[in-house]
């Protein structure tokens, strides 16, 4: 009897649906591939790159792309395939930190927010609204530069700036789930809050919030080059792709390479996850999913 | 909720942000480790003694305790007087004045060419959906969400300035042209009000190229925003009852649809003013754009702290007014927005 019930309805896993919704869908594989190599790259980029990314004098300055040197040479003959490479760690870094942090904190923020209510949650939404009122990417600046330009401050000030988007998310979905029965029965068998939260609520909520953090991985790797670009991110000589195209712009009518490969590489990784994240998208919100059935 | 008490509410929402926005932003440049005055002094090399120094911090308030330096700054803010420059010695006011018609003018126009891009698109995209127009609309949007905007203008002045030769790199008009008379600031007005014809198609040509690229950073928001909101909207049981009743197709779309989807795409143009200030501060700094996005990077790279303070505040009242409009219009729209 167990067993003809389980042949007459299949188990559903999520993640072989995922699988085959994503083998079906060419930009999806198009963007794995990229962030595979895109990761690869983060993590052996150095090791794979022809020279060191900061030895000058290793081809003549300003040479044209050509097999010895893939991405030509810049200002000081530095090679700046090899410079790419040794970029990709940086951003890697950047993304991870920035979700990661801003991620757990704003989640977190958003349960407690979301689930005790009251005054608790009037003040830190007003805190996010302050976050709010200035557009990210300038506050994201103002708190880069006065933290002292670099690197970490960069990633410091896109953390900030970015943790009220996922204590929003978390707290409307918190506050969706909270009214809803299996809630309140929880609470009248005795259940502690936080196992409420965490067992109850959060496996509820967490969706958006995964899109969320694929989408904002690459806009922290545009953030951060941008930040560089104007000088409050990395600091010659790291090689971070923003701050390559920066220090290439100068030269750009002698030699085009040095800021159009570094800036196609942030292009390349961030559609990536864009690309991801709308496919995710896609595939969680079961509204969208039941109308591509439908198309079917 | 009526829609006056509704508005009332929005408004101190907004008085409360800014008066936390000031706070945020005087403690984070104020507050840190760091002598202003010290800074300066070494900076600029003067060879001053210990009296100078003193009587330096006294003259600029820097010796008193922080909570006071930001009651002063503002009580300052509030009788419309923004400081004075530590730096360059000059009110910061001046600066803005010159700065922000630049960047308004700039996002203004770049605002007009991502709508009348983006909207369209969106209802294309949505209605011919999965089409290959719809494929090469959406791939489009996420190029342009996607790709470093400095980059995309360091392209564009390769192919367009340098190769072709047909745009100028920088600034707001040539150089060798006669300034338009400040009236309001905005060049294309000015010119139009002074009759100044070859200073209005000169500022045109030099607005084409950045406000193309700040604008094309978010077109596809726009039309990815628009897309969704009519296939939600499409997708509902008094659309079909509109159908079925043998309503013209274009009657349809038009009255039942449209009407409906404008909301969402409405509420984004918020968020677009956002993006567009924050693209203008690259943009600005790539075509040595005067606006105050250029004159924030500046002031950061001088370590101008109040002028930072002070174009932040600009930049945050600027942001946070349209969000408020975008809200009470929503609000009008929506009665369910007012709950």
């Amino acid at each position: 009897m167990v067993d003809q019930e389980i042949t007459l309805r299949p188990q559903k896993n999520t993640f072989i649906e995922l699988i085959n919704a994503v083998k079906i869908n060419p930009p999806a594989v198009f963007s794995l591939v990229i962030l595979f190599i895109y990761v690869f790259i983060g993590l052996f980029g150095s090791m794979l790159a022809p020279y060191e990314f900061d030895e000058m004098g290793v081809g003549i300055p300003l040479q044209k792309p050509s097999w010895e040197y893939l991405f030509g040479t810049d200002e000081f003959g530095r090679d700046v395939f090899s410079r790419v490479l040794a970029g990709g760690i940086i951003s890697l870094r950047i993304g991870v930190l920035v979700v990661g942090i801003a991620g757990t904190f704003g989640s977190l923020v958003g349960l407690v927010s979301g689930y005790i209510g009251g005054w608790i949650d009037e003040s830190i939404m007003r805190i996010t609204d302050i976050f709010l009122s200035v557009p990210d990417l300038v506050m994201a600046l103002v708190i880069a530069t006065s933290l002292g330009a670099s690197i970490d401050a960069a990633i410091i000030g896109i953390t900030l700036v970015r943790w009220t988007g996922y204590a929003r998310l978390i707290r409307s979905g918190v506050i969706a789930e909270k009214g809803k029965d299996y809630i309140t029965a929880s609470r009248a068998l005795g259940l502690h809050p936080s196992r409420i939260i965490f067992k109850h609520i959060f496996p509820n909520s967490y969706t958006a919030t995964l899109v969320q953090a694929t989408f904002d991985f690459g806009l922290a790797i545009l953030f951060a080059s941008g930040l560089s670009f104007v000088g409050a991110g990395a600091q010659p000589p790291e090689p971070e792709w923003g701050a390559l195209v920066a220090s290439g712009r100068q030269y750009v009518r002698a030699a085009w390479w040095i800021p159009i490969f570094p800036g196609f590489a942030i292009f390349g990784v961030v559609l990536a996850f864009n690309i991801l994240g709308d496919t995710l998208r896609d595939f969680l919100d079961p509204k969208l999913r039941h109308s591509m059935d439908q198309k079917h | 909720m009526n829609i006056g008490k509704f508005i009332l509410r929005r408004l101190s929402l907004q008085i409360f942000v800014l008066i936390g926005l000031t706070m945020f932003t005087f403690i984070l440049m104020f507050g840190l480790p760091g002598d202003p005055a010290a800074l300066l002094f070494s900076a600029g090399g003067i060879a001053a003694g210990m009296d100078e120094y003193h009587a330096f911090r006294a003259k600029w308030g820097l010796d008193l305790p922080m909570w006071k330096q930001y009651l002063n700054f503002v009580g300052n803010l509030i009788r419309g007087d923004m400081g004075t420059s530590l730096v360059t010695r000059a009110p910061i006011i001046d600066n803005l004045r010159a700065y922000f018609p630049a960047t308004i003018e700039l996002a203004f126009v770049s605002f007009i060419f991502a709508t009348v891009m983006g909207i369209p698109l969106g209802v294309i995209s949505a209605l011919k959906r999965n089409s290959w127009i719809d494929h090469a609309i959406r791939a489009v949007s996420l190029f342009g969400v996607s790709m470093p905007i400095f980059w995309l203008a360091i392209i564009m002045l390769i192919i367009f300035y340098y190769y072709l030769g047909i745009v100028p790199s920088s600034q707001r008009i040539d150089l060798d042209m006669e300034i338009p008379k400040h009236i309001t600031g905005f060049y294309l007005i000015d010119t139009i009000i002074t009759g100044y014809w070859d200073g209005f198609f000169n500022a045109v040509h030099h607005l084409m190229l950045p406000s193309f690229i700040l604008g094309f950073s978010v077109v596809g928001l726009l039309a990815r925003v628009t897309r969704a909101s009519i296939l939600e909207v499409i997708s509902q049981d008094y659309v079909r009852t509109a159908r079925s009743k043998g309503l013209q197709e274009k009657t349809v779309i038009g009255r039942h649809v449209m009407r409906n989807a404008l909301i969402p795409t409405i509420t984004i143009l918020g968020l677009l003013v956002g993006g567009l200030l924050s693209g203008a501060v690259l943009t600005e700094t790539i075509f040595a754009w005067p606006g105050v996005g250029r004159f924030a990077v500046q002031s950061i790279m001088l370590l101008d702290r109040l002028a930072v303070v002070d174009v932040t505040i600009l930049i945050g009242v600027a942001f946070s007014t349209a969000n408020m409009i975008v809200d009470i219009v929503v609000a009008f729209l929506d009665p369910r927005i007012r709950y």
